[in-house]
């Protein structure tokens, strides 16, 4: 007779790498909701145009590199990288901005470094990092969350304008270039409007924009979750949110005229979904718990950097990516104190 | 106190079967197979061959050095012969083995006396009256107690750990022995902080295991020995290993590459001061443990005082073993055991745990997937290593990058490969790099 003899552990409970990305997903929902609500059912659209292009690029990429294709196609990465990049576009924007940014996200971010676990960047941020650099107009046109045209829209009429880029006709196209509640604040600095004009305008909303801030909420809470559920830690997210939110404090008190203030960076832009659910993709960021926070904050800083000084208004992806090039540098200075070794 | 740093894992103890079972005799087998490398490093001489007749608790094997453990006879009877037999550690490679056949009689060796005046002795003498009791840790590890006492010269002993935390899901033996035995085991306390004149002594044990802290606080109370303190950790794995036990207990590290002794502290399973006792108090030599029998396997699982030297196989019987196909045989714990290709192999001093478990206890690990680097694994490694940088370099054969990450540090707790999310078998991976730096 002979018995089995499986190497030691003989027990096994963690949760499967399927099980986190599913958590995370499940986390993004309420934001989303939030984001149908005032923004319309384009990010509905969006997100299958998508995940339909992520999963047939994964498969294609799969294939093309002689893998079995069950397993990564289900295991839920190719699901959060698609539902990133949908909340990330302009719910109105033209289906072949989503549809390339993922395939660029997936064949070229992911597998063409060797698919999951191995690429350095941050798929869904280097697809929109493209796009934004390509077709800065397209992907900044953010309508004002005031309800006026995307809620009144119908699921067809909205599929439409993804789709032919044809509106209803009472509708103007002047109606679509509307801008982010950072955009605004930039333009309205660059047109020496001072801060309480910016701010007076309805779609900053009662702090951080029209929608935007309810959003931000959103995705602060289902960040929470996340932590609750120890799906990450604490370190990334505290690191975006010190950072950034550090920065504007510092900046709104030297000059005030010409800086937001905190709550205003904090819960506007891609803050939130930078601090919770970019930044803390395991695969691209820094290794250890010191390391980690060293990294967020980084992307935090040079977050507030971009929308303050550069031409950008908003900063998360290119801080994103630039700190993913940091990871090595940060993880060889960030091994933490082995047991035993002397301090 | 300082718990510095110290995060276990909260693991299922899966003790429920055994531990409420009082310990029991496990029968003497007909046949013994005493393997000579017991304990670790050190190498056993024979000092018997065929067909000598021994009596029980004679020495049958020595050390190479002065500081080891010997072997005594478990039972009386005759040596049949002294050849290779398998043997369960190093993994089933034979080892030169002495074989008893057992006459039932149980005729002890006239010369083994009790020392009750032990208060009295020297501490040198001490030491070396418990250096020739064949006593070796019994918590798994198997370092003889001579090796142990033999830093005294050197270090000066200020704290005893006695470690009663049992970490590890399935075992209870240790539980078994506390809760029955409070009163021999404080009195093996009481000669080992004469043995190290060490000022006081800690036991440690899991707040899984209130009967066990209850039985040793009432044999505290009324032995009225102020250096004796009982310490409740938290249940978490693994709390029991030598260096985190210090670390939660002390606030002190051990300094890589030496020995507790280097800060002033001796570690001593309950187990070993038990059998301390015994062989001062009793005269009695090592030569029977407390083996946790369990898994579905079986079905009287418990508490068995095997005598070292019975084939695995006759114990699994006893306690009503059925094999079957997709079985496993673990010997120790469920994280660290080690899977035994069959059960013919000894019972040795370190065999603190069988576990007999079908493909529904210990279920198949399931299929591996890519690293995602959540970093899980750093967040349970008790020594603070980086598992998934080291799953790079192992697997790219890296032994430079190895060695600077300092893989031999890794003590192969396994609990990276529990609380990977990818089901990476971290630990069989370091285990083979380790053999390849």
């Amino acid at each position: 007779m002979k018995l089995n003899t499986p190497p030691a552990p003989h027990l096994h409970r963690a949760p499967s790498v399927r099980f986190i990305m599913c958590m995370v997903l499940l986390s993004l929902l309420p934001a989303m909701c939030v984001q149908t609500v005032y923004f319309g059912s384009g990010l509905l659209l969006q997100t299958g145009l998508a995940v339909s292009t992520g999963l047939l690029c994964e498969a294609l990429a799969l294939q093309m590199r002689h893998k079995p294709l069950a397993q990564p196609l289900t295991d839920g990465s190719v699901l959060v990288t698609a539902a990133l990049l949908a909340m990330s576009m302009p719910p109105l924007a033209p289906w072949w901005l989503i549809v390339s940014a993922m395939a660029f996200a997936v064949l070229l971010g992911k597998h063409a470094f060797g698919g999951l676990g191995f690429n350095p960047f941050n798929p869904a941020m280097l697809g929109y990092a493209v796009l934004l650099v390509s077709f800065p107009r397209q992907m900044t046109s953010w309508l004002p969350a005031d309800g006026a045209l995307q809620t009144k829209l119908s699921l067809n009429q909205t599929a439409q304008a993804i789709f032919s880029g044809k509106l209803p006709e009472i509708y103007s196209v002047d109606m679509l270039s509307g801008a982010s509640p950072l955009a605004a604040l930039k333009s309205g600095l660059s047109q020496r409007q001072t801060m309480e004009e910016i701010f007076n305008q309805p779609a900053f909303g009662s702090f951080a924009g029209q929608g935007w801030q309810w959003v931000s909420v959103a995705l602060l809470l289902g960040g929470l979750l996340m932590l609750a559920m120890k799906i990450i830690r604490w370190q990334i997210p505290s690191g975006v949110l010190l950072g950034l939110g550090g920065c504007a404090w510092i900046m709104n008190i030297i000059d005030p005229g010409r800086h937001a203030g905190t709550l205003f960076h904090l819960f506007s832009g891609a803050t939130m979904l930078c601090a919770f659910f970019i930044a803390t993709d395991p695969v691209t960021a820094a290794t250890s718990p010191r390391g980690r926070l060293v990294y967020g904050v980084g992307i935090g800083v040079l977050s507030y950097v971009i929308r303050d000084f550069g031409n950008y208004h908003d900063g998360v992806a290119f801080a994103v990516l630039l700190m993913n090039l940091a990871v090595p540098l940060i993880d060889k200075f960030t091994i933490p104190r082995i047991y035993g070794e002397s301090a | 106190m300082p718990s510095a740093h110290y995060q276990g894992l909260v693991i299922p103890h899966h003790k429920e079967r055994t531990r409420e079972q009082a310990i029991s005799h496990a029968p003497a087998p007909q046949q013994l197979v005493l393997t000579l490398n017991q304990h670790g490093d050190t190498k056993l001489i024979p000092c018997v061959s065929a067909g000598d007749k021994i009596r029980l608790g004679q020495i049958i094997a020595r050390p190479d050095t002065s500081l080891g453990a010997c072997l005594h006879a478990p039972v009386s009877g005759t040596v049949l012969t002294v050849e290779p037999r398998p043997s369960a550690k190093p993994c089933n490679e034979f080892t030169m083995s002495i074989v008893l056949s057992n006459d039932y009689l149980d005729t002890p060796d006239t010369n083994l006396q009790a020392i009750q005046e032990w208060p009295s002795m020297p501490r040198s003498a001490l030491c070396e009256h418990l250096a020739k009791g064949g006593i070796v840790g019994l918590g798994g590890a198997a370092f003889p107690i001579a090796t142990k006492l033999a830093v005294q010269p050197h270090h000066t002993i200020s704290q005893l750990i006695i470690n009663g935390v049992e970490c590890e899901p399935f075992i209870s033996c240790d539980d078994r022995l506390m809760r029955e035995q409070a009163v021999t085991i404080l009195m093996g306390i009481q000669i080992m902080l004469h043995a190290t004149q060490a000022e006081q002594a800690t036991i440690a044990i899991e707040a899984d295991k209130p009967e066990a802290v209850a039985a040793i606080r009432s044999s505290l109370d009324s032995l009225n020995d102020k250096r004796i303190e009982i310490r409740i950790l938290a249940s978490t794995y693994p709390s029991g290993d030598e260096a985190q036990l210090i670390r939660q207990l002390t606030g002190k590290e051990i300094p890589r590459g030496k020995l507790p002794a280097e800060i002033g502290i001796i570690v001593s399973n309950v187990a070993t001061v038990y059998a301390c006792a015994r062989w001062i108090l009793h005269g009695e030599p090592l030569t029977r443990r407390v083996v946790t029998v369990c898994g579905n396997g079986v079905s009287k699982p418990g508490n068995y005082l095997t005598r070292i030297g019975t084939p695995i196989r006759d114990l699994l019987d006893h306690c009503g073993a059925t094999y079957s196909i997709n079985q496993r045989l673990v010997m120790g714990g469920a994280m660290m055991g080690l899977s035994l290709m069959h059960p013919d192999y000894p019972v040795i001093k370190a065999s603190n745990c069988l576990i007999l478990a079908d493909e529904h206890e210990f279920k198949p690990a399931p299929p591996e997937h890519a690293c995602i680097r959540c970093g899980k694994c750093a967040e349970v490694c008790p020594v603070h290593l980086l598992p998934q940088l080291l799953l790079v370099h192992a697997r790219l054969g890296n032994t430079t990058a190895l060695r600077e990450l300092e893989l031999h540090d890794c003590i192969e707790c396994g609990s990276c490969d529990y609380a990977c999310p990818s089901h990476i078998r971290l630990a069989t991976r370091f285990r083979d790099a380790k053999v390849m730096v």
